[in-house]
């Protein structure tokens, strides 16, 4: 009877496991060069997992390599001087440091190919100058192992997790697993590492590859993680499940007793969604948003590759855990309360799926180049969320909106000068920088080239870079080549100037000038020589000059507005520092404005746009706020 | 006390005239507050764009952004500044409370008006003050009972419970605030009475919001309602007219609507203020 249940407590989650949307070997096939066979185990008590199982690892570069690296994340959070926690000042988003800490040791590492050599003993921390750091690890390997060779590497490892401060750790009972496992740096094709010490800025980099995983949790535990569920067992208190994903470069999972599960398709893709009790609307509002945005992007960049993609919504007090990416696995947040005014569930679950492309399928360098994940995925939620609400696409309450647009540019501007969107996460001072750079700047760079040179050829350029470099790990000048292709050069010469130089641009409209015109006077040639000027027949000259700061050249339209009401639109290409813009006609200028549509989104200032002769008390401006104070005086009534 | 009714022994033109000078007051300082921060955004350059400052209120909020985010530091500066202004103001307001409450009573005022407001300003202000020392107790005792008892479930799995406790909570703290605005304003009615002392007058008031409570706290409930239901309406038909869209007519109709609101707010308060008046009344007969 005993064995009758526990072998009914096998269960299968979800649809049985579906055929990737990809043929292994196939175009634009992921090759798996570092596949992981892993086994591990959770002590919800102690928040540690011991693990152990095997790394498949190919030299699918050029040449032969001695040496492996391998990303230890959790020691991040080891102690508080390590790269990622020393700093008051660069610690990333909570600023917090662990109270517990999480750390990660490799217990054994050997080498099948190598005779079943013993790496342990060739462990070599490799933060260069910074003996407390133990994120990278370098492992001398006996012998070379040559370009297409294969390595299979024996591991053991115990993880401790740390309180969560930063996207992967414990609260209470709450676990959130990421970079929980030994991880291979990627080789690249040039034979060179691509490592890192683990910086508070940074995010990861690494491979394609099959993940098999195996965890094993206590009984109680709703558990969400990479990929497929293949098979769960339930057994002497114990939960295991056994998960499996093809052509992914992480695997993350999370377990937490009080987890609520919902199960949508979308499409061809089965959506796991686990979250706190009392979150049941934002699960409604979180599948809504996916059923809109998972086909919007399958249409933009690609289809959506996997069977499976699961989204958790961490409990508020692991709020550190959530608005993350992994491989066919999102977090998101709000709280049960988010008003529906405030766009903030469907946003991050916008921006989180949006990664799913850049960075899941575009696997770049998260550390060397963020603006290629964080910035184009930040371009994608942008449009995504104006195609989902209109203009009002952060927040909206009684006519009161904002845009995400707006808010980016707040975001730009807290960060006044203009550094290169390339840099690498390490080379910002703060956080904020980066987020100014990265996130906001490079959105707004791609929004201005979809305004001045066309929104389908962004697209097209877009879908083209998704598609050639699926799979792949593109860099910079990869997406810059796609964009000459499809926009040209003149185009690409300022996204190129935004992106290595960190150039801006800044219109400025100044100096709006009329004047009645002065009938020919002087010796002028005689009238039947047919080059005598016209009468100025009462007309006006008017002018309005029109400067270019900065070194971004983004060609522009002017508007002249006459007194009589008249609309006469000039065109300026950009291209000088100034451009004086004059108009002849019956009436004067009374207003200019540079820009009116509102285009250029990146410009440095906005309100320096336009001119006008008697600009107007700005009456709406009167009536709310005296309105507001004559509410505010009844209230504040003693 | 069997019925609160608007007194009916009264000028109606005493009665507008205060409501009038009520409005004229809070329109006057309201001006004066908002000025500084109105040459402000003026100068932030808005106002040079073919659309004025219409463009503050474009959806999305591009240009309103824009003019907060350069223009912070004199913006939070005048702010500042307002707040001192805003509570001598307020104060200030409590002197069109009393004249409010001067042209409601049932029997015409024996006394000069500068002799009764010399008499009862002073009282008026020091009530007010005590007011607001009360309403801040309350506000602390409030928000740290609030919190703490929140603390002690937010171990729950559902993050609801601690939530709702917490709002349970501020939700009886408000009720007490109201108990204070009609302790306030009964106290208020019975202070203009120049028959009996100060401290007869807090007593009388008391004694009344002990005595009739349901009835006192519905006609101020009532007329609290309705004023947030005149501001709500008034909010979501601003918010449908749309003042960024061309047409001058959009920013007179708006203009037109915030003040009609304020006009009606002023109005309810006076309903409410007749009741207190009238228990005041029916208490010292």
């Amino acid at each position: 009877m005993l064995a009758t249940l526990l072998s009914a407590a096998v269960t299968s989650w979800g649809a049985p496991l579906a055929a990737e949307r990809f043929s292994v070997g196939g175009p634009n096939a992921p090759t798996p060069v570092a596949s992981y066979t892993l086994r591990a185990r959770l002590d919800s008590n102690t928040h540690a997992i011991t693990g152990e199982g095997t790394i498949r690892w190919v030299n699918a570069s050029a040449a032969s390599t001695d040496e492996l690296y391998f990303h230890l994340y959790l020691n991040a959070f080891k102690h508080n001087q390590t790269v990622f926690n020393r700093s008051a000042f660069t610690r990333a988003r909570s600023g917090r440091v662990s109270q517990h800490w999480g750390h990660i040791d490799i217990r054994r590492l050997t080498a099948r190919e190598l005779g079943g050599a013993d790496l342990l003993p060739h462990l070599e921390q490799h933060s260069p100058g910074d003996p407390l750091d133990a994120t990278d690890l370098r492992v001398a390997l006996p012998s070379p192992v040559a370009p297409g060779s294969v390595l299979t590497l024996d591991i053991a490892w115990e993880s401790v997790l740390p309180d969560i401060i930063e996207r992967t750790g414990f609260s209470r009972d709450f676990h959130f697993a990421g970079q929980w496992f030994p991880k291979l740096a990627r080789l690249e094709q040039d034979g060179t590492w691509s490592h890192f010490t683990f910086h508070p800025h940074a995010e990861f980099y690494a491979d394609f590859g099959d993940y098999d995983v195996t965890l094993d949790v206590p009984e109680a535990m709703h558990l969400g993680a990479t990929g497929h569920r293949v098979e769960e067992t339930v057994s002497d208190g114990r939960r295991v499940v056994q998960q499996r994903a093809s052509g992914v470069h992480d695997f993350a999972w999370t377990a937490w007793p009080a987890f609520e599960e919902q199960h949508a398709r979308i499409l061809e893709t089965d959506i796991h969604l686990l979250y706190p009790p009392g979150h049941g609307r934002n699960a409604e509002r979180t599948l809504d948003t996916l059923r809109f945005v998972l086909p919007l992007f399958n249409s933009r960049y690609g289809p959506y590759p996997y069977a499976d993609l699961t989204v958790v919504h961490p409990p508020r007090h692991a709020g550190a855990a959530g608005g993350m990416e992994y491989p066919t696995l999102i977090t998101t947040g709000g709280a049960w309360h988010a008003s529906y005014w405030s766009r903030a569930v469907e946003l991050v679950t916008v921006h989180e799926l949006g990664h799913q492309w850049f960075y899941g399928l575009l696997a770049t360098n998260e550390q060397r180049w963020p603006f290629l994940d964080e910035g184009l995925n930040s371009y994608a939620e942008s449009v995504a969320a104006e195609a989902l609400f209109g203009a009002a696409s952060a927040s909206d309450l009684l006519g009161f909106s904002l845009s995400s647009e707006a808010l980016r540019r707040a975001s730009m501007q807290l960060e006044p000068h203009a550094a290169p969107l390339a840099l690498p996460a390490s080379d910002f001072v703060s956080f904020a920088e980066l987020a100014g750079v990265v996130y906001s700047r490079t959105a707004l760079l791609f929004t201005t080239v979809a305004n001045v040179y066309g929104a389908a050829e962004v697209d097209a350029a877009l879908l083209r870079y998704a598609q050639r470099y699926r799979f792949r790990h593109p860099e910079p000048e990869d997406l810059l080549l796609v964009l000459t292709e499809v926009l040209g050069e003149p185009a690409v010469k300022d996204i190129r100037a935004a992106i290595h130089q960190g150039h801006g641009v800044n219109y400025v409209a100044r100096d709006l000038r009329s004047a009645l015109m002065a009938e020919p006077r002087g010796m002028l040639p005689a009238a039947e020589a047919g080059v005598a000027p016209a009468s100025a027949g009462g007309r006006f000259e008017s002018r309005v000059d029109v400067h270019r700061q900065g070194e971004l050249q983004f060609p522009v339209d002017i508007l002249l507005i006459t007194a009589s009401g008249e609309h006469v639109w000039k065109y300026w290409n950009g291209d000088g520092r100034v451009e004086m813009v004059s108009h002849v006609g019956a009436s004067p200028v009374v207003s200019a404005v540079v820009d009116p549509k509102g285009s250029i989104v990146i410009e440095e200032n906005l309100l320096d746009n336009a001119v006008r002769q008697h600009p107007p008390f700005p009456v709406n401006t009167l009536d709310r706020l005296v309105y507001a104070f004559q509410l505010l005086l009844g209230v504040l009534a003693p | 006390m069997t019925e609160l009714t608007w007194p009916r022994a009264r000028s109606r033109r005493r009665i507008a005239r205060a409501i009038l000078a009520t409005y004229a007051f809070r329109l006057g300082a309201a001006w004066l507050l908002a000025l500084p921060v109105v040459h402000t955004i003026a100068a932030s350059g808005i106002s040079r764009f073919p659309e004025g400052d219409k463009k503050l209120f474009e959806s999305g909020g591009l240009y309103l952004l824009e003019v907060l985010q350069r223009e912070q530091a004199t913006l939070f500066a005048h702010l500042f500044s307002a707040a001192g202004l805003l509570l001598l103001f307020s104060f200030m307001g409590l002197g069109f409370d009393w004249l409010q409450l001067r042209a409601l009573r049932s029997t015409p005022p024996s006394q000069p008006l500068s002799s009764d407001a010399a008499w009862v300003l002073p009282r008026l202000v020091l009530l007010g003050a005590l007011t607001w020392l009360v309403r801040a107790v309350l506000l602390i005792v409030t928000l740290t009972l609030a919190m703490t008892v929140r603390s002690y479930f937010l171990t729950a799995a559902d993050e609801r419970i601690p939530d709702l406790i917490f709002l349970g909570l501020l939700a009886l703290g408000l009720l007490a605030q109201v108990g204070i605005s009609v302790l306030r304003d009964v106290v208020s009615a019975s202070l203009a009475d120049r028959d009996i002392g100060r401290s007869q007058a807090y007593l009388r008031g008391f004694g009344l919001l002990m005595r009739h409570p349901l009835s006192l706290v519905t006609r101020y409930a009532s007329s609290g309602t309705a004023t947030l239901a005149v501001l709500a309406i008034c909010a979501a038909v601003v918010a449908q007219l749309d003042v960024a869209r061309a047409g001058a007519w959009r920013t007179g109709l708006s203009v037109a609507l915030h003040q009609t609101a304020v006009l009606l707010t002023i109005l309810l308060r006076t309903y409410w203020l007749s009741g207190a008046l009238r228990a005041a009344e029916l208490a010292r007969r």
